[in-house]
């Protein structure tokens, strides 16, 4: 039996339907529920996506009024019992402003932020592009753990607020986290602007909770888990797409290995 | 030499101060809260001072649109009226600054100086937070404390919203005072 993946739908969510399409061709049995969703139908899931979107039309701050709702304090409570819970775009956003990554010492304080998009603190706007970026301590995290170090994967992004701010005290445990950065496409990780697209620290684009169960992640995955979502531009993945195209078969996306594993870990651990 | 500031407020409800009353009470469980109003806040440094100062401000506001859009936005000079409260509230002004962005204010001021023909001296923008919340018998430092604990600062997701501390500084603007 697939296990049971819920897509939390936020008043301004518009990434769900794409998500669920994702989790569902890589072992997920998936449906969206809304963030009203009562206690009884919420522990009825194994894992749980946060999706893109604009949840409350980033009033105050991206991701800060969804953080304050209810089905938050059941995500708090799932991810301490080792449920599996990916927050993608503003559902990183989310995620980050209810404290749940890198939730350390297992405790939900706020200790990462999402700031405005910068390049050398001049703002930039919103963001729409193609990056690259690779994983780093991809053992640290069930959800990166079938990457390498050395890949280079191409990811979409689109957000305003997207500029990783992290506290003293994650800073000194960010070596031992699953993290994604931005790279060249040589997989090199330049630190200015167009590499680093919005002046994160560390270039980081996506980050685990230090359980491994939770992750936090900018780039939207479900937009390149399958090759015909990839640009033709994209290098390897660009080639493989156009000859795919041309011999009829279809591969795999780049980050569809984030989601084989997901299902992976909760058949067979 | 002078600074004069300008606050800025939308004409229509502003849906960031909506939802984050919203959230406040019903949320975050801080019925105390009776209105929270957001503005815009420039601070307009001229070589000129008094009712000079204040003409030139005028004059850049009725000129061109670098400091508001009155089409859609109200605004005050010099001083913020106070919200109509009663002895039983409190008014504190919360004024934001973001630590991690340096807007490009010599490309405004530039701009000023060629459209209204205005020198501006320095220019700079916060973003400013009117709480007013229920006295109950509390001091002025006893609920300053609370409101920064349970309102402003986000420290975890049942405490404060209004500032990220981790990229936002705050100060409160003197002085608190009663309607």
């Amino acid at each position: 039996m697939s296990p049971k993946l819920a897509v939390i739908q936020f008043p301004g969510s518009n990434c769900e339907y794409e998500t669920r399409r994702a989790a569902a061709q890589y072992g997920f049995d998936a449906e969206i529920v809304r963030w009203t969703v009562d206690r009884e139908t919420f522990d009825r899931f194994d894992a749980y996506i946060l999706p893109g979107g604009f949840s409350y039309q980033d009033r105050v701050r991206a991701g800060v009024i969804a953080s304050k709702l209810p089905v938050l304090q059941f995500l708090a409570e799932a991810a301490e019992k080792g449920k599996l819970i990916l927050g993608i775009c503003n559902g990183c956003q989310i995620l980050a402003e209810a404290g749940l990554v890198p939730g350390l010492g297992g405790k939900a304080a706020i200790s990462i932020a999402l700031a405005h998009n910068a390049r050398q603190n001049r703002p930039v706007g919103f963001i729409c592009d193609w990056v690259n970026v690779k994983v780093q301590t991809p053992k640290a995290s069930v959800f990166t753990r079938y990457f390498s170090e050395n890949d280079i994967f191409p990811i979409p992004i689109n957000h305003g607020e997207g500029r990783f701010v992290l506290s003293p005290e994650v800073e000194a445990v960010l070596p031992t986290l699953s993290t994604v950065v931005y790279c060249s496409a040589e997989g090199q990780i330049e630190t200015e602007f167009p590499i680093n697209p919005n002046g994160s620290q560390h270039n980081l684009a996506g980050m685990g909770s230090q359980k491994g169960n939770v992750f936090a992640i900018m780039p939207h995955p479900e937009r390149a888990a399958f090759l015909k979502q990839v640009p033709e531009s994209a290098g390897k993945w660009g080639r493989d797409k156009i000859e795919g195209l041309r011999t009829g078969s279809q591969k795999d996306g780049p980050w569809a290995p984030l989601f084989v594993s997901m299902a992976d870990f909760l058949t067979k651990g | 030499m002078s600074v004069v500031s300008v606050y800025t407020m939308l004409k229509n409800t502003d849906l960031h101060s909506l939802s984050a009353q919203e959230a406040i009470h019903e949320m975050m469980a801080y019925p105390s809260l009776v209105s929270l109003r957001r503005f815009g806040l420039w601070e307009v440094t001229l070589a000129s001072s008094g009712d000079a100062a204040l003409n030139e401000v005028q004059q850049i506001i009725d000129q061109s649109y670098y400091l508001l859009n009155p089409n859609k936005e109200h605004y005050f000079i010099s001083n913020l009226p106070a919200t109509p409260t009663s002895s039983a509230h409190v008014r504190f002004l919360i004024k934001v600054t973001n630590r991690l962005l340096q807007p490009d204010y010599d490309a405004i001021i530039e701009k000023i100086e060629k459209r209204v023909g205005v020198k501006v001296n320095a220019l700079s923008y916060y973003l400013l937070w009117e709480v007013v919340v229920d006295r109950r018998n509390l001091s002025d430092t006893a609920l300053r404390a609370e409101v920064e604990k349970k309102v402003i600062a986000s420290a975890d997701r049942a405490h404060g919203i209004l500032i990220n501390p981790l990229y936002e500084t705050m100060s409160f603007l003197e002085p608190a005072y009663a309607g």
